[in-house]
């Protein structure tokens, strides 16, 4: 472990004057010399045949119009993280026949956006509409209108039968006699829906046509990489041609891990008119375009009376909208979201994903986890109060932590945990939030006891974490490697190429001190070099949580084996053996300096080696790995929050909250502070404010617009003083330096922790996402008019006896 | 699907600068001509695309509209007056505080600052934010035509959703509201989704207070009717009574069953009755408290004449003749201290000069609607959100956006420093819109509490951090600003 000379420091990240002097620019910030502006034409049903698309008038305008005609006939899907043999296709271009309301038609190209909208509609289009599929569970049943015949299934054609995408089922152990032999048995269905991402920045894409074929594209994107793979396919364009632009995007939170829609409309478009393309998608297309997935869960655990789980059951139904954007992992990730939390030695699961005519479900910060986190600590909370134990004490006896086997994001991804600060979390975050306040007796006889009380605080606590990544010893059916170039320049400065994006939560950043750290050098001395697909290696994808330790991890992999040649260099340089050679930073110098601790004139600081490189030796010293994780380490994250409820309004208030992180290495505290900060809220959205509800034709009831879509602003942030962060002291042995994931894990336990909380303030438990004032007060009422019937009963029946 | 990028309806912009012009061009125009003032909701419903005018009438160089007078005891505020100069006037504070409540509850800081009382009030809204408290005061809606002045009582101003008493070629040119009598306590109260928002319910309660008794009482509620409405029985329940717990109780009982609401996306009509007895119980309990602690604080005092906010004279210069009729407007912009000469059409939006045509890409479109914040950009000082801003309409103003933060040797402006010192941002897409908002609070109010920057910053918003770097970043700006005139003294 030892001391780091920057791991750990607060450091001002990089990319930071950028952003607060307007320089940063993102996709929707560039523009072109002859620039063409493109607007799409989406569809006002959710469900309709395009019977005949008329563009003439809009051609007639000046403007490029393509349609279905116009497009590679290639079924493709937006998301390939899955090896190619598990992949579901089943989306082109353009639409052959809408599945959503929004759905993208035809589009256009035109000098001015003023002018590519009257375009976009003079375009005739003949719909034949057909009933709308919106709920689920209707969707599945016989006789619901189908949304599609066949997709791809790899390579092979598949029918879909009752609008199911896909199913799984995982079986481990003797469930039917773990739950025979349980003294406890807790069951709940738990429902969540289907959230927008909300990321400030509208899907992007722009893309620039090149003399030989080829195409040169900037555009919202967590995988520049995959982005150009699916262009190619589509298009038929060798991938050499392709370059893919990593540009800063303006937050994702998932909604980009697959290829927007834009991208390759815009890439047609570019195509067809051989002039560069820019098309941004509005927001109210935008928030028609993808949700985080729906669930709903039906989970039982069985137990022992001293709080040993021995078992779960689980049956998971998801709404995946109009398109699969790979559902199947999203099944597989779930039960191990579920398995991975507390050993459950005996394990059936179910699960099931349908379409509907809605927006596609796709990830969202955790994948499922803060669906089933829902519903796991929530239960946990209730098998507590029926064994009369301490919610922390059950978690204790049942959390998957050191030396355990972890399942990670499902069957195939199984691993060892080798650093576990699960007890020091929930220690600290019980003292931080005053645990021993919270009330023990059974809360519902307190609210029956005093209902003239009008205001009920309540803490509720609940557990989570987020695999660092999908690495796993054995190839499975996830692709997870990254990549990464060090290069040394002549003044000791050092250039990182890596092809991994950052969204905003400072990966880049942390891979600059990962790299300063191996090469003791400065951090100020580490430069991020700006990337594009065709000048670096493979990285899957900036999701997962997988930034820091895979991407990470690929950086201080090429950093070291740059280490190890800036060693050999020297020691040939200073007639020393390499292995007598050792680096350290000199502050005074601002340089990292080789040298030998038993002969210590014998130094040359990395600088000197380089230039001596560049003029005697004529070589550089730089080094490009490829990095595959063999493991995917829980990153663990305990979330206590004090809620107060007033019962005559609803109205939940965040009155302090306690958020932990184990994480491994802290890499820069302020970042890592801000990931827990706003997973919070982001949690507290997710739980109590944020809803996105379609009416039976398919249509938002937002309409796409902000003013009905509220996320939660800095109103319904705690107030300073109430909210606090803490990390972990743990070291990963498998991770760079020591470090984990900590980003979608901050959100995952979030919902739960409301719930669980909301429950200890006034004794109702909510199995249903978001827990509105609405419901509640409806709750309240119930819960009150069955105490004055239960009172007068009570009466009725003193009086009897008298 | 609509596009909130751009204004796609086409029309005529107009400038007269009298109110005798502006009426003559609204009779001669008709149903086809829209009055445009601040411009955050006529703006944002052209782009939902629900009203499509062929002329916008701007009365933003009408004189004798703006400000707020004190005459007689009664309170006459300018049409044009802005929600942001009621809320912060001392004596709409000290006199009518359930109205101040009402503004300062108004959506976000660049909706209080951009949006008219005027405006929001021919809007018809039945959430509006305004029309309780006014009502409640007994305002009475001061409307301009060919034949003179006619005054209304504000609550027959409103007919139904987005409809007003307004005939054709008429103006609201202000509300009057009379002198509280004696010991008056007033109070507003508004249940929304989030901070920034428009009500599910609103509710203001102006009450008299003598000795133990309710010697008159107003009771009016947003967000539960067509219209929005006074709940007469309970009132008349109330008048003459003496103040009881029971009595509060029974008012606030009638009050939830005069209301008629409905279910939308924002909430149920079940919810919302309930919610109107909750608030008018409260209402009813802090009016009758604050009239007790305001006690013998009458009208006297206010009837010193004077007037607030009046006509806020800013640096535009006169290029124009009263009317623009041209398809295509010259306009002077001095953008971050350049001055900038330009041919706009009328539908063009600020925030597409500033990033196309100047290319100055910091500030962002998050919206379109002017609810993210993104946008926001200063102009004349003031927050504004450039998305909801015609271009030409900017006309001769100064505008500041994130790139002129920076000092003229390019040393970065203390707020941005705190910005990167607290690590107050990730993807960066709000910072802009952000630093733009904050540095205008600290403008106006260079050592904030943590509250005032919560309630200054509510309209902005951020996906990533969570807000708290953010506050801490305003914070610690405002206290090293602090500092250094501590040791600047020394």
């Amino acid at each position: 472990m030892g001391e780091f000379h920057v791991l750990g420091k607060v450091t001002p990240r990089k990319d930071g004057l950028a952003k607060v002097t307007g320089q940063e620019r993102y996709s929707t910030d560039i523009i072109l010399p002859r620039m063409l502006h493109g607007r799409i034409l989406s569809s006002p049903y959710a469900h309709a045949r395009i019977k005949s698309i008329d563009t003439g008038e809009a051609e007639a305008m000046g403007a490029v119009c393509i349609t279905f005609d116009d497009i590679p006939h290639v079924r493709y899907n937006e998301r390939i993280i899955t090896t190619p043999p598990v992949l579901h296709k089943d989306h082109y271009v353009l639409a052959d026949k809408v599945r959503r309301m929004g759905e993208a038609v035809a589009a256009v190209a035109a000098e001015t956006e003023a002018l590519a909208e009257k375009a976009v509609r003079a375009i005739k289009v003949e719909y034949e509409p057909l009933p709308v599929v919106t709920d689920p569970i209707e969707a599945m049943k016989p006789g619901a209108e189908p949304i599609y015949e066949t997709v791809l299934w790899g390579d092979k054609e598949i029918k879909i039968e009752n609008n199911i995408a896909c199913t799984r089922s995982i079986e481990e152990g003797d469930v039917d006699r773990a739950f025979a032999e349980a003294d406890v048995v807790v069951e709940g269905t738990f429902k969540t829906h289907k959230i927008y991402h909300m990321q400030l920045e509208p899907k992007t894409a722009v893309c620039c046509p090149e003399s030989d074929g080829g195409l040169t594209v900037w555009a919202t994107t967590q995988s520049i990489h995959n982005v150009r793979i699916l262009l190619g396919e589509i298009f038929g364009i060798p991938l050499s041609k392709i370059n893919v632009k990593r540009v800063p995007i303006g937050g994702t939170f998932g909604s980009s891990i697959q290829m927007n829609p834009p991208i390759p409309i815009c890439a047609a478009l570019a195509l067809k008119a051989r002039r560069p393309v820019k098309l941004t998608l509005t927001r109210e297309e935008d928030m028609h375009d993808h949700t985080r997935y729906h669930t709903q869960i039906h989970l039982r655990l069985a137990a022992k009376k001293d709080g040993t789980l021995t078992g779960a059951e689980m049956e998971l139904i998801t709404d995946i909208g109009a398109h699969n954007i790979q559902p199947y992992s999203f099944l597989g990730v779930c039960v191990g979201w579920l398995v991975s939390l507390y050993r459950l030695p005996n394990v059936r699961y179910h699960g099931t994903a349908v379409y509907t005519n809605k927006a596609p479900s796709c990830a969202m910060q955790g994948f499922g986890n803060p669906q089933v986190t829902f519903a796991t600590e929530s239960l946990m909370d209730e098998l507590a109060e029926r064994l009369g134990m301490d919610p922390i004490e059950l978690r204790l006896k049942n959390y998957i932590g050191l030396g355990d086997t972890f399942w990670g994001q499902g069957p195939l991804v199984r691993s060892v945990v080798r650093s576990d600060g699960v007890p020091e979390l929930l220690r600290r975050g019980a003292e931080l939030i005053g645990w021993e306040r919270r009330g023990s007796e059974s809360v519902r006889k307190r609210v029956s006891a005093s209902a003239s009380q009008r205001y009920w605080r309540g803490i509720g606590m609940a557990r989570g974490f987020h695999t660092s990544g999908a690495g796993a010893p054995q190839p499975g059916d996830v692709i997870d490697f990254s990549g990464a170039m060090v290069k040394i320049n002549t003044d000791g400065s050092v250039d990182v190429v890596t092809a991994l994006m950052d969204h905003g939560g400072g990966t880049l950043e942390a891979l600059a001190k990962l790299v300063a750290e191996a090469l003791c050098v400065p951090l100020d001395k580490v430069n991020l070099a700006p990337a594009e697909t065709r000048s670096t290696v493979y990285d899957v994808c900036t999701h997962a949580t997988r930034g820091v330790y895979v991407g990470g991890g690929a950086a201080v992999k090429a950093a070291m084996r740059v280490r190890q040649e800036l060693l050999e260099t020297a020691a040939h340089y200073l007639n020393v053996m390499p292995d007598a050679l050792t680096i350290e930073l000199d502050e005074e110098l601002g340089q990292g300096v080789v040298y030998a601790p038993a002969i210590p004139e014998r130094r040359m600081t990395i600088g000197e080696i380089a230039t001596r490189c560049w003029s005697e030796s004529w070589k550089t010293i730089a080094a490009v790995e490829s990095y595959r994780a063999v493991n995917c380490p829980p990153a663990y994250v305990t979330v206590f929050v004090e809620v107060e409820v007033d019962t005559w309004t609803g109205l939940v208030r965040t009155v302090r909250a306690a958020m932990g992180s184990d994480c491994g290495t802290v890499i820069n505290p302020d970042l890592a502070a801000g990931q827990l900060e706003g997973g919070l809220l982001k949690g507290a959205g997710f739980a109590l404010y944020e809803d996105n509800e379609w009416d039976t034709e398919g249509q938002l009831l937002s309409r796409g617009y902000m003013i009905d879509a509220k996320i939660p602003g800095v109103g319904e942030s705690p107030h300073l003083d109430d909210l606090s962060v803490y990390f972990a002291h743990t070291y990963e042995p498998s991770g760079p330096f020591g470090a984990k994931g900590i980003g979608e894990a901050a959100t995952n336990p979030v919902a739960a922790a409301y719930a669980n909380a909301i429950y200890n303030a006034i004794g109702i438990r909510f199995y249903e996402l978001p827990i509105t004032p609405e419901k509640i007060l409806e709750r309240v009422s119930e819960s009150a008019s069955q105490r004055v019937s239960e009172e007068a009963s009570q009466r009725g029946g003193e009086s009897a006896r008298e | 699907m609509t596009n909130s990028h751009i204004l796609v309806n086409e029309f005529e912009y107009l400038e007269p600068t009298s109110v005798e012009e502006a009426i003559s061009l609204l009779s001669q125009y008709g149903g086809r001509a829209r009055v445009l003032a601040g411009g955050t909701d006529l703006i944002v419903q052209m782009k939902m695309e629900r009203l499509a005018p062929e002329y916008l009438i701007s009365i933003r160089r009408v004189p004798g509209l703006e400000g707020i007078v004190f005459r007689d005891g009664d309170m006459r505020i300018g049409a044009r007056t802005s929600i942001r100069a009621i809320r912060n006037s001392p004596r709409v504070r000290t006199y009518y505080p359930a109205l101040a409540e009402a503004c300062a509850s108004f959506s976000t800081t660049q909706v209080q600052v951009m949006g008219t009382i005027g405006g929001n009030l021919c809007n018809g809204s039945p959430a509006s934010d305004s029309a309780p408290a006014l009502i409640a005061f007994g305002a009475e809606a001061v409307v301009v035509g060919h034949d003179g002045e006619r005054r209304l009582p504000l609550e027959e101003f409103f007919l139904g959703p987005g409809e007003t008493a307004l005939r054709g070629g008429e103006l609201l040119t202000a509300v009057v509201l009379p002198r509280p009598q004696g010991s008056t306590g007033s109070a507003f109260l508004k249940v929304s989704r989030v901070t920034a928002d428009i009500a599910k319910v609103n509710a203001a309660v102006v009450l008299v207070r003598e000795g133990q008794c309710i010697a008159d009482c107003r009771l009016a509620f947003g967000s539960v009717a067509p219209t929005p409405v006074r709940a007469r029985e309970a009132e008349a329940l109330l008048v003459g009574r003496a103040f009881n717990a029971d009595l509060v109780a029974e008012a606030a009982r009638i009050a939830s069953e005069e209301v008629a609401p409905i279910d939308d996306v924002r909430s149920t009509a079940r919810y919302r009755r309930h919610l109107v007895r909750v608030l008018a119980h409260d209402g009813l309990h802090m009016a009758w408290e604050r009239a007790g602690e305001q006690g013998s604080r009458g009208a006297g005092e206010q009837r010193s004449k004077g007037a607030e906010g009046q006509e806020v004279r800013s640096r535009r210069q006169d290029f124009t003749q009263h009317a623009i009729r041209d398809t295509k407007h010259e306009i002077e912009l001095t953008v971050n201290g350049v001055r900038q000469r330009l041919r706009v059409a009328p539908n063009e939006l600020l925030l597409n000069v500033l990033r196309e045509r100047l290319q100055l890409t910091g500030a962002k479109y998050g919206c379109g609607i002017g609810e993210c914040g993104a946008c926001t950009v200063l102009m004349d000082g003031r927050p504004v959100l450039a998305c909801l801003v015609l271009a030409v309409s900017a006309h001769g103003s100064e505008i500041v956006t994130v790139e002129g933060l920076q000092g003229p040797d390019g040393e970065l402006d203390p707020l941005q420093e705190a910005f990167i010192e607290h690590a107050a941002l990730q993807c960066g897409y709000c910072t802009p819109g952000m630093l733009m908002t904050a540095k205008a609070l600290l403008n106006e109010n260079p050592h904030p509490s943590e509250n005032e920057v919560r309630d200054y910053l509510k309209g902005n918003l951020c996906r990533c951090t969570g807000y708290a770097s953010i506050v801490r970043a305003v914070m610690g700006c405002a206290v090293s600003g602090q500092m250094s005139e501590v040791q600047s003294k020394e």
